[in-house]
């Protein structure tokens, strides 16, 4: 099972669920920015929730099937083809060999994740298949995808198996076939102001409490200086109240830093390990999938919430992924 | 910073607790977090997901389902070595080889200038220092060097460089380095090593881990290109 890559678009990467244990060695996590996306993808393929998957940013690539193909995207709506029929999101593509599946411009959010039954192929690294880029670590080759690479993808799961064969069964002569039933993602707000909840940083007591307040009740723009590190917040200017020599330590994925400039940064899943700026708040993991779609211009609003609000907004979260899979599963089994 | 008992303890986020134990950087502080993340490693709490050690803290990663954040600081904090404990560690010093100057460490001159000190004294300086490594970070196998000498402290470059070759040692302030990949960097670059310093299909993938103690040996060029011959390059 093969696919060739016709066209890459504009940054189209390798991403699993990221690759756990290895920071103190300074190799970042990577992974999906939008895991729930990635999640949701791979079910729609019958895949394990962890397998890898292509993630889209802005334009995406124009893939060439070599064998049968089942793929399924999600995350921010894509302009996309097979054999010059639109098809949509969330909905599971049988593809025959020899045909084309065209990902174009990404709308509505920044990033898409596209699954493939069988997972990309490429070999683990250090327990992962996540590109990281700047390190030139695992993916295909350490590196974004480019025109004529040639990828293969993994053995199908029994789920995937069972499913391509019902749909090979009803796809005729056709050269693809869409399920006749798709996924209702779960829809960020539709306000121009994403309000994005986070909790108290290390040195969130370090701002004054005027610039607290600050922090809390502005609109701040996405810059344009944004990538898989981190997203740069623009329009406020923070200082701490003592802003002493700090020793490197631990960040991670959704830590927002302030570094001497006093313009925030979000930190996102290609971010190194360590870092020497103020912590002062986190994003909370269940605004994640929000933050992966931000597009440079956009506003957003900071909410600082409770821990016991992050846990059960990551509870609601999982309860409604939950069901989201066993629905998935119950179609593929009965539709 | 501010003065609080210690250790402090901070969330990094739902999923990870930072253990600050000291304010300063100390040899005392190091030997301790040290020894900690050993003890961590040798019987990991049940959730720890990974540790990552620093300067003066550390941070434990946790997996909610198996545990809650108060039961993993605490258990972590049980394994915490007291001061009197420390012992110096016994591992064997592990030298580099490094070409100073030239094409390979291109801002020695300007190091030598900032310091008063001619390039061999510079190199000398730098070479004749015993180094541990605090900590690995910022990227794959960066070792952040403490115990270099005052003498050749230097500001990082005003511009950060948009490419730096692999193996280039630094000098950033009071610290040194080595950069183990290509990467942009603003450290001063006096030298070069041919080793691979990260190398993702060994285990640990880096040639250092936090610990380890590091000395500098000054090779000809010549070695240089040897020694770059035998290790094996990445694929590009």
């Amino acid at each position: 099972m093969s696919f060739r890559v016709i066209r890459a678009g504009q940054l189209t990467t390798v991403q699993d669920l990221g690759r756990q244990g290895a920071q103190r060695w300074g190799v970042s996590v990577s992974g999906a920015i939008d895991p729930v996306a990635l999640r949701l993808a791979n079910w729609l393929v019958g895949n394990s929730e962890s397998a890898a998957a292509l993630e889209i940013t802005w334009v995406g690539p124009d893939l060439l099937f070599e064998s049968d193909a089942l793929v399924a995207y999600c995350g921010a709506e894509c302009v996309a083809h097979v054999a010059g029929q639109p098809v949509p999101r969330g909905c599971p593509l049988w593809i025959r060999a020899g045909e084309r599946l065209s990902m174009g411009s990404v709308h509505r959010g920044a990033r898409t994740v596209l699954a493939i039954a069988g997972g990309i192929d490429v070999p683990p690294v250090l327990g992962s298949r996540s590109t990281h880029v700047r390190s030139r670590l695992g993916g295909f080759h350490g590196r974004r995808l480019m025109g004529g690479d040639h990828l293969t993808v993994g053995e199908l799961s029994e789920d995937s198996t069972r499913y391509m064969t019902l749909l090979q069964s009803r796809v005729g002569t056709s050269s693809f076939l869409r399920a006749n039933w798709s996924l209702h993602e779960p829809e960020g707000p539709p306000v121009p102001l994403r309000v994005l909840r986070v909790i108290r940083g290390a040195h969130w007591d370090q701002l004054s409490p005027r610039a607290q307040q600050t922090f809390r009740e502005s609109s701040l723009t996405v810059s344009s200086q944004s990538d898989r590190t981190g997203i740069r917040l623009e329009g406020i200017k923070l200082t701490l109240v003592e802003d002493s020599d700090r020793f490197s330590e631990a960040v991670v994925c959704g830590t927002i830093q302030l570094p001497p400039g006093g313009q925030p940064i979000l930190l996102l899943a290609d971010c190194a390990p360590t870092g020497g700026y103020a912590r002062i708040a986190h994003l909370i993991a269940a605004d994640q999938p929000l933050v992966a779609q931000l597009r440079p211009g956009e506003t957003v609003q900071f909410e600082v919430v409770t821990m016991d609000v992050a846990r059960e907004q990551l509870r609601q979260q999982a309860a409604e992924l939950h069901r989201l899979r066993l629905m998935i599963r119950l179609k593929q089994e009965t539709s | 910073m501010v003065d609080q008992p210690l250790p402090a303890v901070s969330l990094l986020g739902e999923f990870a607790v930072t253990l600050q134990i000291a304010h300063e950087v100390s040899h005392e502080v190091f030997e301790q977090i040290t020894q900690w993340a050993a003890a961590i490693d040798a019987a990991p709490p049940v959730g720890l997901r990974e540790i990552v050690p620093a300067m003066v803290s550390l941070t434990a990663y946790f997996d909610p389902e198996k545990t809650t954040l108060t039961q993993i600081a605490s258990a972590v904090l049980r394994l915490l070595p007291t001061e009197n404990r420390v012992t110096a560690t016994r591992n064997p010093v592990i030298e580099i080889p490094v070409c100073y100057g030239g094409t390979h460490g291109i801002d020695l001159n300007d190091v030598s200038r900032h310091c008063g000190l001619s390039p061999a004294e510079v190199i000398h300086i730098h070479s004749s220092g015993e180094y541990r490594v605090h900590m690995v970070g910022f990227m794959p196998g960066f070792p952040y060097l403490g115990g270099m000498s005052e003498r050749i402290a230097t500001p990082r470059r005003e511009t950060p460089r948009t490419s730096i070759p692999p193996g280039s040692v630094g000098i950033g302030g009071r610290q040194t380095g080595i950069y183990p990949l290509e990467s942009p960097g603003g450290w001063q670059l006096i030298g070069r090593t041919p080793w691979m310093l990260f190398e993702p299909q060994r285990v640990p993938p880096t040639l250092l881990v936090a610990g380890d103690r590091v000395c500098f040996r000054p090779i000809a060029v010549e070695e240089f290109e040897r020694l770059a011959r035998e290790v094996t390059c990445p694929s590009v």
